[in-house]
């Protein structure tokens, strides 16, 4: 900017004059009725331009809704972070209770088989009277199947009877399959 | 005077507190540089230690259960006191109150209590009740924390097989120590924050990883069987005034061990208390010379070598010599001509040498390990032994008049359990097996393969084997008629054989056996009894009524029929001559003295 007195610039003559700008001339500046209106909708609506000229911007209804979307996102927040941990404490409760279920189910499965135990069946059977069995009977159900040493026939087990019981085609049948 | 006042030089001081600004940010981005890049992992896991907390979650050990599925071991939550005895103000009060419910000495407790450490265990693995009426006392430094411990419902049944745990739940005996690692699962870790109290934060950061179960293992034993085993083991064992005894039962098809008995033996539940020679399988464990168990490898081996057949007669006296020695049959008689199924019916020590000799050792040594002599079964148990089989090369030259009759060679009770299941199985051999299936812990059910048969002898030559020992049962003049269950055709053979001396020097007492297989026809059941020093010694005496009483029960409560009757090998005809006459096997010089029955 050559804005600096003529005088100052005599008295440096070793300076270098500045070089001249060619900075070409701009137009004049112009009003132009209506033009900023025509652009402003754009950008700005006709309320914050009243806001503005008003000098009260942001308006209260702005805040208050804003601050109540705020309120509600934080309070939102909290109750999902309150859900998670009641959430969380029921799982953990359950998990006890699945936990102490199964130990439970076990302690059964232990009293059973405990109790089931052969030695303890005997001794509840002698207890009450019972008995090993001495001996064993066996029917025969097929005709001139050899019979071993020791083995009887029961009343009602031999070919005639059973023949009466079963009839013909029966009785035969049965023998086959035994056969097989 | 005048004072000279210096000018202030700015330009110092800014270069000043540049530079010690300039140390100031050198020395706190180096500690950064040092906190944050060169030792951040070291400062991480310092900051974790403060607030997280790691605990290892122990997995459920698997449960050992019988064939039809009921437990025979399994692991239970039990509660395990601890104190600190730096919080117990009055250790003396303290130890009076829990000793009573405890059940132990007050001067013990006392004596923990006042132990400069900030941790003892009071009683392990109790009864949650009895943890929670001690918690209900309120006594300051004491608490409880979880543990597992192992229980075996039926105590002593099937305690050999079963095997024990030690005091951390690791298996230290039997299967519970063949199966560790299938048995014990694997550990899982939860990862939790805590507070400054120690108290865990149930939003914080949390991480679980579960714990594995360990596999449920099905095995081949019957739960009634067994017991039925076990008490008629027992039985024989206080009748006859044995050391000990062994007895199994085996299905010949299949290999499945449905009982392996031991005497004497153990509580599993309360280890401690048990001596070693208690906790012994003796069933695998054990070699013992078999004595005329060994005669029908002796016979099998003959009559697949095409030597004899059960019909051909032998001259047999009532002694033979080989060398120096000279072999006994158990009772003095005259000389006999009988055949060779009437040789192994009565279990002629003689004549089975003569026939043995036909044979030669090579092909005597040859079936030896064709029936498994020498090695292990394949049960794959730990600590199971493979008997003694020597080579020929180390046979002395008695060795043809003892081994053959079960002297000189040693097998366990499994081994000859093996010899007779390849009999009652047409001839081939099927390893046996404890193990029906495993089940892991997503419920999945994996079944132990079926062993593949191995051709041992011809089926013929076992058909002919087993109308031999039928006769053991059945014959006149056999062995072991106390074996016989009634109703149904028993084939099997006696033993009594000496127990050599541990180290050498002879032979002191007697081992008695009877090992057989019913129903003849179509074997299902094979079971072998073994008694240590019984009185009387034969195994026709002790071990035979012992085998019947345990076939018996067996076959009733497996639903075994009698099935169709074989007639019997090698029987002579009526009116036959029992003397005199030429042996059809008159080769070698005997020696040796009589030993078997």
């Amino acid at each position: 900017m050559s804005t600096a007195p003529k005088q100052l610039r005599q008295t440096s003559p070793a300076r270098r004059p500045a070089p001249r700008k060619t900075t070409p001339a701009r137009p004049n500046l112009r009003v132009i009725p209506g033009g900023a209106s025509q652009k402003a909708p754009r950008t700005v609506g006709p309320r914050a331009q009243a806001a503005v000229r008003a000098g009260r911007f942001p308006s209260f209804r702005f805040v208050a809704v804003s601050s109540l979307i705020v309120a509600a996102f934080v309070f939102g927040l909290v109750l999902l972070n309150v859900l998670v941990a009641q959430a969380s404490f029921k799982l953990a409760d359950l998990e006890t209770q699945v936990r102490t279920e199964e130990d439970r189910y076990r302690r059964m499965r232990y009293e059973v088989a405990f109790k089931e135990s052969p030695a303890r069946v005997a001794e509840a059977a002698a207890q009450i009277g019972l008995v090993p069995p001495e001996s064993q009977e066996y029917i025969l159900g097929l005709p001139g199947r050899p019979s071993a040493e020791g083995m009887k026939e029961l009343p009602g087990t031999n070919e005639q009877e059973m023949k009466a019981v079963l009839g013909g085609e029966r009785y035969a049948a049965r023998g086959s399959r035994e056969r097989k | 005077m005048a004072m000279a006042i210096s000018a202030p030089r700015p330009a110092l001081r800014l270069l000043t507190m540049l530079a010690a600004m300039l140390i100031g940010l050198t020395l706190i981005s180096g500690r950064l540089i040092q906190v944050q890049a060169l030792q951040s992992d070291r400062f991480e896991a310092m900051a974790a230690g403060q607030r997280e907390r790691r605990i290892v979650l122990p997995p459920q050990r698997g449960s050992i259960l019988d064939r039809d599925g009921a437990e025979l071991a399994m692991s239970l939550e039990m509660k395990t006191l601890i104190a600190n005895p730096k919080a117990v103000s009055d250790p003396a009060w303290a130890a009076a109150s829990l000793a009573p419910l405890l059940g132990i000495d007050a001067a013990e407790i006392e004596k923990k209590l006042r132990r400069d450490t900030s941790f003892v265990y009071l009683a392990r693995k109790l009864d949650p009740a009895v943890a929670a009426s001690v918690l209900a006392l309120g006594i300051e430094g004491v608490d409880s924390v979880k543990e597992s411990k192992r229980l075996y419902p039926a105590d002593q049944l099937a305690a050999h097989v079963l095997g024990f745990v030690g005091s951390e739940n690791q298996g230290l005996g039997g299967l519970e120590a063949r199966y560790e690692k299938l048995l014990a699962g694997l550990p899982g870790e939860l990862l939790m924050e805590r507070d400054p109290q120690g108290r865990s934060i149930p939003a914080g950061h949390s991480y679980t990883r579960p714990s594995t179960a360990g596999d449920d293992i099905f095995l081949t034993i019957d739960r009634e069987v067994q017991f039925e085993t076990e008490r008629a083991l027992a039985q024989a064992v206080q009748a006859y005034q044995a050391k000990g005894g062994v007895a199994m039962v085996m299905d010949p098809r299949t290999g499945e061990v449905l009982a392996m008995a031991n005497l004497p033996t153990f509580n599993p539940n309360d280890v401690r208390t048990a001596t070693p020679e208690a906790r012994k399988n003796r069933a695998l464990v054990d070699s013992y010379e078999p004595g005329s168990a060994n005669k029908v490898i002796t016979a099998a081996a003959a009559i697949e070598a095409g030597v004899i057949k059960p019909d051909d007669k032998l001259s047999v006296p009532d002694n033979l010599r080989m060398g120096s020695k000279v072999f006994r049959d158990s009772h003095p008689h005259p000389v006999e001509t009988l055949t060779f199924a009437e040789v192994i019916q009565e279990s002629s020590n003689v004549g089975t040498i003569k026939v043995a000799l036909g044979l030669g050792k090579e092909r005597m040594y040859e079936y030896l390990q064709k029936f498994g002599y020498g090695r292990p079964s394949g049960l794959d148990f730990p600590g199971e032994a493979g008997g003694i089989l020597p080579p020929v090369s180390k046979w002395w030259d008695t060795s043809m008049g003892t081994i053959p009759i079960g002297q000189g060679v040693a097998v366990t009770g499994m081994q000859i359990m093996s010899v007779f299941s390849t009999l009652a199985n047409d001839g081939l051999a099927v390893q046996p097996k404890l193990i029906a299936a495993t089940i892991d812990s997503k419920g999945q059910r994996r079944a132990t393969t079926p062993s593949e048969g191995r051709r041992v002898i011809k089926a013929d030559t076992a058909d002919q084997l087993t109308r031999i020992l039928i006769g053991v049962t059945e014959g006149k003049r056999g062995t072991g008629s106390m074996a016989a269950v009634p109703g149904y055709q028993v084939a099997g053979k006696t033993g009594t054989a000496q127990k050599p001396i541990p180290g050498g020097g002879g032979y002191a007492g007697y081992i008695s056996s009877f090992v057989g297989y019913a129903p003849a026809s179509d074997p299902r059941l094979v079971v072998g009894v073994i008694l240590d020093e019984p009185t009387p010694i034969w195994g026709g005496y002790t071990a035979a009524p012992t085998f019947r009483q345990i076939m018996q029960f067996s076959l009733r409560h497996l639903g075994i029929g009698p099935g169709p009757v074989l007639p019997l090998e090698g029987t002579p005809l009526p009116g036959a001559a029992r003397s005199g006459g030429a042996s059809l096997v008159e080769k070698g010089a005997p020696s040796t003295q009589g030993v078997a029955e």
